[in-house]
């Protein structure tokens, strides 16, 4: 039944520009963080490293939040004045939920793809020397993937509570900046909107390496579960 | 065109946009007066908070234009209002009432934003005089690329059903316009994506920062961007004619 839930929400973005803005976003940091990179090379000493922070900082912090926003935003939207009927298919209220989120996420995932994608091109087009970090991308991207799902399924309750496209954005905006002032407080792998950021580690790109990977996964575990279970417990009570 | 003004206050009533544009208003002020300030960025502050902000509504204002945009925007796509509006009211006189509208929330957005910029340094105690002069040319520079911003999220948002395609065309150019702040050997980029114009009117230059000494033997100097306030304006106007001419002709 999950799998017919998750062709559903396929179905219903088939057509919709919506991927669009995940495919393009993405080159505009690669485009010019690179050149930024290129401009300043002499301060920008740690090759692969600084490129990567080049490309991922304001997209981390600003960007990805508000994409996801959007989108968590729009997959909640086309459901207004179709609640009765998606409710009355045979399948629980958390499973409805839990669609919407891992189709989310498998956009996140591709749009992670996507920016380590462009990474590798454009370190080769800047004429990197150093061996590319391979190993380090595909973590960087994982944990982004996974700090993105966090943020996905609190935007999603927002989302699915304020009938208002632009509100749950403007949250989502508000916390992507209320993450930097965790990551400078050191706290950036406990605060959800700071998780995609911390786990890209776009901001400095051996503070998870230092930090361990175990903590980052159980924090983000321990989030989705919760976020799933207050979405079942508040969807179960709740008339639409 | 008053009527219509109102009809525009009556259903925007209990719909929280003041609020939402308070609560923005309050993180913009959160990340601009954040941080310590040493005894070179009182001595600089007047001259310092000119030359840093066009980054910071470089990363605001165009956000506070899509969102007010797609607010009053929605209200008519949502139970396809613009149908029943359209046979009581010209097309293009709804058009204008809702431009009107939205753009004197903005003013009042950077009005709030400038008022609170000088209590703000009066508070902190700048050094020097009160640059009046200035700070009404900021004033000016930022109102206008706002409302440039605000005349294409007013067109995107209204045009199209769909509020996700005026929030996605004005993330990229705020990203783009974002970036291009921090390239200036490509000033073209700067000067061709609106969302980066407030960058562009930035008519303060900061000079003699070094990594060692910091802020020591900083100075700053006027810059001439005289030329570009007339292209914006122009670009307002462009945007809100060719908007319009479209809006109209449009099935709604």
């Amino acid at each position: 039944m999950f799998l017919r839930l998750l062709n559903a929400e396929r179905l219903k973005l088939k057509r919709s520009p919506l991927w669009l803005a995940f495919v393009i976003m993405p080159v505009i940091p690669a485009v010019l963080g690179t050149l930024n990179y290129m401009y300043n090379i002499e301060i920008l000493t740690k090759q692969w490293l600084s490129l990567w922070t080049q490309h991922t900082l304001f997209t981390c912090y600003f960007f990805l939040p508000v994409l996801i926003g959007i989108y968590c935003a729009y997959i909640m939207n086309i459901e207004n004045g179709n609640w009765n009927k998606v409710l009355t298919m045979p399948s629980s209220r958390t499973s409805v939920f839990m669609a919407k989120l891992t189709i989310t996420g498998v956009m996140i995932f591709i749009s992670e793809v996507w920016i380590a994608l462009l990474f590798a091109l454009s370190g080769r087009i800047a004429g990197l020397t150093a061996p590319m970090p391979v190993g380090r991308m595909a973590v960087w991207c994982v944990f982004g993937t996974m700090g993105g799902i966090v943020i996905a399924g609190v935007q999603l309750l927002l989302s699915s509570f304020i009938r208002s496209f632009a509100l749950p954005v403007a949250v989502s905006l508000c916390g992507g900046i209320s993450a930097l002032g965790f990551i400078s407080k050191d706290m950036g792998n406990i605060w959800i909107y700071s998780l995609m950021s911390y786990g890209m580690n776009s901001n400095s790109p051996e503070q998870l390496d230092e930090r361990g990977y175990a903590l980052f996964i159980i924090v983000c575990m321990a989030y989705i579960v919760v976020i799933a279970a207050v979405n079942s417990f508040i969807f179960s009570r709740r008339d639409f | 065109m008053i009527r219509l003004l109102k009809c525009e206050y009556l259903k925007t009533r209990r719909r929280y946009l003041l609020l939402t544009v308070i609560a923005a208003m309050t993180v913009y002020f959160i990340w601009t007066f954040h941080g310590s300030y040493n005894a070179e960025g009182i001595r600089h502050g007047w001259a310092l908070f000119l030359y840093q902000q066009p980054v910071v509504n470089t990363i605001f204002m165009p956000f506070f234009c899509i969102i007010i945009a797609s607010r009053l925007s929605a209200i008519e796509h949502r139970g396809a209002m613009l149908k029943q509006l359209c046979t009581m009211t010209d097309k293009g006189r709804l058009y204008d009432a809702k431009l009107i509208y939205g753009m004197f929330l903005m003013s009042f957005c950077v009005a709030v934003s400038w008022i609170g910029a000088v209590l703000f340094g009066m508070y902190k105690g700048y050094s020097g005089v009160f640059p009046l002069g200035l700070y009404g040319l900021y004033f000016i520079y930022t109102l206008l690329t706002v409302l440039e911003i605000y005349t294409l999220q007013h067109f995107l948002a209204i045009i199209s059903k769909n509020q996700s395609v005026g929030f996605f065309v004005g993330i990229t150019g705020e990203f783009a316009g974002l970036f291009s702040l921090f390239l200036p050997n490509i000033e073209w980029l700067r000067k061709l994506v609106p969302y980066g114009h407030f960058g562009q009117l930035d008519f303060i230059g900061m000079y003699g920062w070094t990594k060692t000494e910091h802020m020591r033997n900083v100075y700053f100097k006027l810059m001439d961007t005289e030329n570009f306030v007339f292209v914006v304006a122009l670009l307002i106007l462009i945007f809100y004619i060719t908007g319009r001419y479209i809006f109209v002709r449009k099935e709604v």
